[in-house]
């Protein structure tokens, strides 16, 4: 079966609202984009081993493993994959974090301008 | 009154979102990093919510509270185990100073932290919802769940209850956020995340 070379993004947030806003927000300005979603660090890390997506928007502050460990174990395995901290942790460890785990700092709330900062680092 | 579960997930990640904000004005304080959750969001009556911080390890509190006024209206009011605000203080102060300085600083200290908190959840609802509030200054109070001002009053309030687990230097310490809202304003608000949720056309 050949590759879909639509982009791939996975939400994972444990918060319905927010996967539902960057799924309209993202469906609205790249329409051709594939999504999905998981809840929790532990959901993302077994969508990414059926199929690496190209981009990953991740909280940080869920139930079971964080996003950052969850982000971390993504990398190692996938350092092609593109990763935003998408969180409402804006302190400057959480930036330090972020940065030493080669991963792109968001900060909630998101809105129009967040999801196209997300989109503008995804595809750099 | 009661929330579906897109309005209790939608107040869930506003209040998510001032609580991360909050943690950050206090890391700046304490010059560490602060670790600030507000895991889940309950919508009770008054005296269901007594009930919840019966059920508290302990029963004597620090509370903060701060009234707030705007397109509709909230007592909110920040609970720590009695304990907890003393270490909360030590944390804010440094090591240095004894439990007599610590104690006389308390009540100045846990009206600056209440401030911080419950004016980052507030703003966030604000922000969201591009309204404003006004807000009285916060007021200290010790108090166990049988004088806890939330008991008082007769006329039938709701009451948004927050669990908060705050980590400071791996000291965890666990309290509780209450918005304690007439029905009609608890009805304002509801109205306000319907249209904030129709606006994004998630509803």
């Amino acid at each position: 079966m050949e590759k879909n070379t639509h982009p791939l993004l996975l939400i994972v947030d444990d918060s319905r609202m927010s996967r539902m806003l960057v799924r309209a927000i993202v469906a609205d300005s790249r329409p051709d984009w594939r999504i999905a979603e998981a809840c929790n660090g532990d959901e993302a890390l077994q969508i990414v081993a059926e199929e690496c997506p190209d981009y990953i928007s991740m909280d940080v502050n869920m139930p079971g493993i964080s996003g950052l460990e969850a982000a971390g174990r993504i990398r190692i395995r996938h350092p092609e994959a593109r990763i935003t901290l998408c969180t409402a942790n804006i302190q400057e460890s959480t930036r330090e974090a972020a940065a030493r785990a080669g991963v792109h700092f968001v900060a909630k709330p998101i809105t129009a301008q967040s999801v196209a900062d997300a989109i503008a680092f995804f595809e750099a | 009154m009661s929330l579906n579960e897109l309005q209790r997930d939608a107040l869930g990640e506003i209040f998510n979102i001032g609580v991360g904000r909050a943690a950050a004005s206090l890391s700046q304080i304490v010059s560490d990093e602060v670790l600030l959750s507000a895991p889940e969001v309950m919508v009770v009556h008054r005296e269901q919510a007594a009930k919840v911080l019966l059920g508290a390890e302990l029963n004597q509190f620090s509370t903060v509270s701060q009234s707030f006024s705007g397109p509709f209206d909230a007592q909110a009011m920040l609970v720590f185990p009695e304990s907890n605000a003393l270490e909360i203080v030590r944390l804010m102060v440094g090591p240095h100073m004894s439990i007599e300085e610590l104690s006389e600083f308390e009540q100045e200290a846990m009206c600056e932290i209440g401030n911080i908190i419950l004016n980052a959840c507030m703003s966030s609802l604000a922000d969201i919802f591009h309204i404003r509030f006004e807000s009285t200054l916060p007021l200290h109070r010790f108090g166990d769940t049988y004088n806890l001002p939330i008991l008082d009053g007769d006329e039938e309030q709701m009451v948004l209850l927050l669990q908060v687990d705050m980590i400071i230097s791996q000291q965890r310490i666990q309290g509780h956020i209450l918005f304690l809202l007439s029905v009609p304003s608890m009805s304002a608000l509801l109205d306000h995340i319907d249209r904030y949720l129709s606006s994004q056309g998630l509803a």
